[in-house]
């Protein structure tokens, strides 16, 4: 009897430590259910262009010509068939297929952090006695952007296996909902609370389906660029100081805001305003 | 006993501050005010609040319209823009006086252009 | 005068005004340096502002061009902006999660 009780408790604590993700992702998409209903889940991957008809228009035209990413695409597929000096390459690390785009960021046990797919390409570079690439440098977002393309269509599949990577997940949802910078606002405040509402004329998209279409084109970047610049960006409009590319941060909350998005068809690498 | 010297200090300080509030007329407070709110970098309310004037105003707070019916008491308004956590703590409204985002003397401008509207 | 006094009214001249100089901001340079304290404490906190640092960068900017005025009151901006931004770290550590959908 005593030994049931103590095994139903710890079942009880187990699952509830292995439900919090995937409740609070049930929470978290049926709020913007309930914020959108007219709108499908699956159209958030086109971010403030799912709420707002006009900018929609002049952006498929955008990406039905030459879209200002492609370069970025090929020069990344011929960097990935190149091989190291050691004859390895990247398929050595990552598989034969380069559309793995959907299981990043994943929990990484051996070194107790979360990987980013810019930290896997530079942890397989590393292992084969390569020079670690800049995360601003052009090399990567090429090839983080050959990636991508080669993942589309892909459902996202974010998993957190153990005690360790729920801390990081915790992390990442804490960094989330925070008040940051003189002008105290959390992502959540724009992208969750006031998503859909305009700033000046520009619509605030929906946190559901941010983390689908890296590396971006931004106009406003005049260049393809990973999702940590546009996190540096956003903690900068709000006046708190930006944490770097890769950055522990930046990465537990990537965690989380993937996970936020898992069953959603990747869609990168894409352009925004 | 207030000395002669001490008199003299007060009677200058006075005289300064009312030059100050003298320097600028209600209109010239309000087109300060004006320029504070239009400025992304200052007030940028215009981001969220539509308003008399505004270029391309948001929607994520009320319009700024009837303000002296809404605010008859001019510090109350004050004090909803130096921080309106206190009315409503869940609010997204950034706390201008709070965080030090506009001096006071700013503020002042401000409220004397929000209470205009 | 002689080459010697004049080198000695010099040199004297020259140490009365650098002590003059040394003094001149030092109310400032002690205030910019509890403004620093703060904002680093902040900052370990992830809850650094953006103009907390603009702050400082001016005051010691005003300090050394012998401003000491515009010193203090960019020092005073810095400290008031590294307190707030230590209020609000203080408050985030909890107030995050009544924002977390149910």
């Amino acid at each position: 009897m005593k030994h049931a009780v103590t095994l139903a408790l710890f079942t009880t604590l187990s699952l509830s430590v292995w439900a919090g993700p995937e409740e609070d992702r049930t929470a978290f998409v049926q709020f913007f259910e309930k914020r959108f209903p007219s709108i499908a889940l699956e159209e958030h991957v086109n971010g403030a262009y799912a709420l707002d008809e006009d900018k929609r228009k002049q952006w498929e035209a955008l990406e039905s010509g030459f879209p200002p990413y492609e370069d970025a695409v090929f020069d990344g597929e011929a960097l990935w068939d190149e091989s190291f000096a050691n004859g390895a390459s990247y398929s050595d690390c990552f598989g034969d297929s380069p559309a793995v785009k959907q299981h990043y960021p994943l929990w990484d046990a051996e070194r107790g952090g979360v990987v980013t797919l810019e930290l896997a390409i530079n942890n397989c570079r590393e292992s084969n006695g390569e020079k670690l690439l800049d995360y601003t440098d052009y090399a990567m977002v090429a090839l983080s952007a050959y990636v991508a393309f080669e993942s589309r269509g892909e459902p996202i599949a974010i998993e957190v296996p153990d005690q360790a990577a729920l801390a990081a997940y915790e992390e990442g949802k804490a960094f989330y909902y925070q008040r940051r910078g003189q002008l105290n606002f959390a992502c959540s405040s724009c992208h969750l609370e006031m998503a859909g509402n305009k700033l000046r004329s520009e619509r605030l998209s929906a946190a559901l389906g941010h983390v689908t279409h890296w590396p971006t084109y931004r106009s406003k970047w005049d260049e393809v660029g990973p999702l940590h610049k546009r996190f540096m960006e956003c903690n900068d409009q709000v006046k708190a100081k930006a944490f770097e590319l890769q950055s522990e941060e930046y990465r537990n909350l990537e965690y989380f805001l993937s996970y936020m998005s898992n069953g959603l068809p990747l869609n990168g690498p894409t352009t925004r305003k | 006993m207030p000395t002669l010297k001490f008199m003299f200090a007060v009677l200058t300080l006075l005289g300064s501050s009312i030059a100050a509030a003298a320097d600028f007329t209600l209109e010239e407070r309000i087109a300060k005010g004006y320029e504070l709110a239009a400025d992304r970098n200052a007030g940028n309310c215009f981001s969220c609040h539509m308003a008399e004037g505004a270029e391309q105003p948001g929607n994520s707070g009320p319009p700024l319209i009837m303000m002296q019916l809404r605010y008859p008491d001019r510090d109350q308004l004050k004090a909803q823009i130096a921080d309106p956590r206190m009315r409503n703590p869940n609010t997204n409204m950034p706390p201008y006086g709070a965080h030090h985002i506009l001096t006071d003397q700013e503020l002042e401008w401000m409220v004397d252009f929000v209470h205009s509207l | 005068m002689t080459p010697k006094f004049v080198g000695m009214a010099a040199l004297s001249l020259m140490l009365v005004s650098g002590s003059v100089l040394a003094d001149e901001c030092s109310e400032a340079n002690a205030l910019i340096q509890t403004a620093r304290d703060a904002y680093d404490a902040v900052d370990a906190r992830g809850f650094a502002w953006v103009p907390t640092e603009a702050y400082l960068t001016e005051a010691k900017a005003d300090s050394a061009a012998g401003a000491c005025e515009q010193a203090m009151v960019n020092a005073q901006r810095a400290l008031d902006t590294a307190k707030a931004a230590m209020v609000q770290a203080e408050n985030e550590a909890t107030a995050w999660q009544s924002r977390v959908p149910k």
